[in-house]
């Protein structure tokens, strides 16, 4: 007899008659899917970097490959490919080939426990978001073996200040998601964004689908605001953006950890550091802006009116004017997406509009408002990159250990409080009715 | 030709290996902080059988679970006392060799 | 097919092969650094085992406190007490047989330990015995159902299953019944004066005595036995019939199985009853007399 079964392969897809062979296929098959999405996202999230970098530093940025520099990522990626790989002799060399896997580990391991779509995940454990916080572990580790094994003490300080910084900003990072698993209670990431429905601020009305109103960053007024910003400010620290890119400071330490990397091994930190930062806006919008949830529930043919006038509108203005520039753009089509949206409005899902079986419609239209949320965020760090200077080293430990965790605590201590609101206002009524002292 | 679980034997084999890997660690060491990594081999061995046990056999309950828990939570209270002293020693002798941490012998 | 089974040991026996090659590079590695990334692997083999296991949990804390927390200190600390500039730090080691046998030594007396005392998974032997015409195999197992208790074997919790099997039933078994007796020493009467007709006359105390039914099942019927005290037991089964009760002959003398209650069992019930007699676990605790003394009826 075996009281604990283990390797129960059940949810496997019959493709073969085998569960074991099937759960081989299926993990095979979503793994390869990840990872060329992170691919492509990395390439273009360099790509949009440039642009946003050029078009805040009033040039154009990358123009000629492609149509307006589109295609400049491709070519990025294959010059990375195919340059020389230099690996120096007063390297440790097993360590020196070693660590960009497993930085790049660290961040892909994260990927399989995001919610995608309402009810799917690659991989949905009930303990989501303990062990994103685990795998995130490993990229600190990585960081360290490819400071130390680059046999250069500038390599060596600059993994050394990485890994401080990234440890020291977890404290406030896991200190504001503990106050927002108060609210939630369950660590699931795909239980955590379908309680975002429901509920207007400060837990009133928990039955009205408050759409905007019942994101988690509204849930307990200015408190859980906060808990946003800095779990944002945490986030940024964790992936080395600026204003904490002190590791990666070009005019300080070269490049930090990875200066002595070249080609495809630099690439594999690239690649991490920007899958990083999908997973850290990820986790910000499962807790604080709802995950796949729409922002007007009521109106679902907005999405697709929002994101069809957008895209005309900013292609239209800028094929009209050579130069791109489509800020003029954007706003009309903007503008034009929201007409729509308000004209196309009223109830109704969209598997009513379009000819597709219920449970696709909402999955799609789940995954393209979690991806835009993320991408917003991630335009974000870009933005930030270029407006803001950088921080110090030493202001940098002050600004966690000192400012941001007692604010933290200060802020998971107010929305404990305000959680159980209901046993405090029955105390209140029951005393102001009772009158007993 | 009938394949079977491994049983619970093999799982409490392996923990008696690394656990003797860590007591030669700590033997045979002079290093402070290879001492630790020891000591940390040798409490993730006792971990290993706790959850060993209480998985493979429903003997009481979940309790080795919550063991290990409170095991590995002493652990990392232990290493952060354990390296402030190793820093501390090398601060103040300028190196961490326990062979030569002599100055209260006479 | 067995197939799951296989991938099981196969992924068991990769990870125990990582962790003991991890172990085995920080005991022997020369390279401090080396050492250190090779508890990383050891770590991570032992959260996978962990996750092999099913204790999710216990998995994803173990990544992030002692990966992300005490392996990070000890790279810290490798890092900061070395002169920094050095690629190949030494670790010197004073391998000698002294330490190497007394490792081996250890090594060889827990396998001896742990392949031949306990027997934890081992289906039990069942006892033949013949009950109405019908042949009849009996065992016991632990509290779960599963795990086997061997004859005079100790039960770590107060309940334990007892398993019929009747393969070929010559008449038809309705139910089977289990009562199951403790032992009780008797008390020898002391030679002490003047106290001989007080121990004589003390009324015997019933042992205490645990009944259960259960519905007879083609094959193997499990009867549940709850709430034992500590102690010795013996067990006696009947198969209840259409025409009678037959009891099956099981073997007498040694106790059958012990119950050890642990040793939070009798620290909550003292607590609850101050009243009642210790158990034989928490008379070696000196807390517990403290507590009797006051309102204890023996002692009044």
């Amino acid at each position: 007899m075996t009281p604990i079964a283990l390797a129960d392969a059940s949810w496997a897809i019959q493709i073969t008659g085998n569960a074991v062979f099937d759960a081989f296929v299926c993990i095979f098959a979503v793994c390869f899917l990840l990872i060329n999405f992170i691919a492509v996202y990395a390439g273009v999230s360099t790509y949009a970097e440039r642009k946003i970098a050029g078009h805040m530093q009033a040039r154009v940025g990358p123009y000629r490959i492609g149509p307006h520099g589109f295609l400049v990522w491709i070519a990025d990626a294959l010059k990375l490919m195919i340059k020389e790989d230099i690996v120096a002799t007063q390297t440790d060399k097993l360590l020196f080939k070693l660590s960009p896997y497993v930085v790049f580990a660290g961040s892909f391991a994260c990927w399989v426990a995001l919610p995608y779509m309402p009810g799917w995940s690659p991989a949905n454990f009930n303990i989501g978001i303990l062990y994103l916080l685990a795998v995130s572990s490993a990229v600190v580790i990585g960081i360290l073996m490819a400071g130390w094994s680059s046999g250069s003490k500038w390599a060596l300080f600059g993994a050394m200040r990485s890994a401080a910084q990234i440890v020291s900003y977890e404290v406030p990072i896991g200190i504001t998601l503990l106050g927002m698993l108060l609210i939630y209670g369950t660590l699931d990431m795909q239980e955590i964004s379908a309680a975002q429905e429901f509920g207007l601020p400060f837990g009133l009305m928990a039955d009205k689908q408050g759409g905007l109103w019942s994101w988690g960053l509204n849930r307990y007024g200015p408190f859980t605001l906060i808990a946003f910003l800095i779990y944002y400010i945490g986030a940024l620290a964790e992936t080395n953006r600026t204003p904490f890119d002190i590791p990666e400071a070009e005019s300080e330490l070269v490049a930090g950890y990875h200066t002595e990397y070249s080609g495809m091994r630099f690439s594999f930190f690239f690649l991490a550091e920007y899958a990083n930062m999908f997973v850290v806006s990820a986790i910000a919008t499962t807790f604080f802006l709802g995950g796949w949830l729409p922002p007007f529930p009521d109106v679902h043919a907005a999405i697709y009116a929002l994101v069809g006038g957008v895209a005309l509108g900013g292609m239209a203005y800028g094929y009209k004017k050579s130069g791109f520039d489509g800020t003029v753009g954007f706003i009309a089509g903007s503008g034009l997406g929201v007409l729509l949206a308000v004209l196309l409005g009223g109830k109704g899902e969209p598997h009513d509009a379009f000819l597709l079986p219920p449970g696709i419609g909402r999955a799609i239209e789940g995954m393209i408002w979690f991806s835009s949320k993320c991408f917003a965020l991630i335009f974000l760090m870009i933005w930030l990159r270029w407006t803001l200077p950088r921080y110090r080293v030493d202001q940098l430990m002050d600004l966690c250990w000192k400012k941001l965790t007692p604010l933290a605590f200060m802020n998971l201590l107010v929305i404990g409080v305000l959680e159980t609101r209901h046993e405090w206002m029955k105390l209140i009524i029951d005393r102001v009715k009772g009158g007993t002292p | 030709m009938i394949f079977t679980r491994h049983p619970l034997e093999h799982m409490l084999l392996l923990s008696a290996v690394i656990f003797c890997c860590g007591v030669y660690t700590i033997l045979t060491r002079k290093n402070a902080v290879s001492i630790l990594m020891g000591v940390e081999l040798v409490l993730n061995a006792a971990n290993i059988n706790f959850v060993a046990f209480s998985q493979y056999t429903r003997i009481g309950g979940i309790h080795g679970n919550i063991f290990t828990i409170f095991v590995i939570l002493l652990a990392a209270a232990e290493a952060a006392v354990a390296l402030a002293i190793i820093i501390g020693m090398y601060q103040n002798f300028g190196k961490v060799d326990v062979d030569q941490a002599d100055n209260m012998k006479e | 097919m067995g197939a799951s089974e296989i991938l099981q040991n196969v992924v068991f026996y990769a990870l125990a092969i990582a962790a003991i090659a991890g172990a085995v590079a920080v005991a022997t590695s020369r390279n401090i650094v080396r050492s250190a990334f090779a508890l990383l692997a050891v770590l991570f083999s032992a959260a996978a085992l962990y996750a092999v296991m099913k204790a999710d949990f216990i998995a994803a804390a173990q990544v992030l406190i002692y990966v992300g927390g005490i392996l990070v200190l000890i790279i810290f600390a490798v890092m900061l007490t070395h002169r920094i500039t050095d690629v190949k730090l030494s670790n010197d080691s004073t391998p000698g047989p002294a330490a190497f046998c007394a490792c081996l030594c250890l090594l060889f007396s827990l396998i001896v330990v742990i392949l031949f005392t306990a027997k934890w998974e081992r289906k039990p032997l069942e006892t033949r015995s013949i009950a109405g015409g019908t042949e009849v195999f009996t065992s016991q197992y632990q509290a779960d159902g599963a795990t086997g208790l061997p004859r005079g074997g100790g039960a770590f919790e107060g309940n334990v299953v007892i398993a019929v099997r009747a393969d070929h039933p010559t008449k038809s078994i309705e139910a089977v019944q289990v009562r199951a007796e403790k032992i009780v020493k008797e008390e020898k009467p002391r030679e002490s004066d003047g106290d001989k007709e007080k121990v004589a006359d003390k009324p015997k105390v019933k042992p205490p005595e645990v009944t259960a039914k259960a519905v007879f099942q083609q094959g193997t019927t499990l009867v549940r036995l709850e709430n034992l005290e500590e102690g010795e037991w013996r067990w006696t089964a009947t198969l209840r019939a259409s025409d009678g009760d037959f009891e099956i002959a099981s073997p007498t003398g040694k106790a059958d199985f012990v119950v050890y209650r642990g040793i939070t069992e009798p620290v909550a019930m003292a607590l609850a009853d101050p009243t009642s007699s210790p158990s034989r676990w928490s008379r070696c605790c000196c807390w517990r007399r403290w507590s009797a003394r006051p309102s204890s009826p023996a002692r009044r």
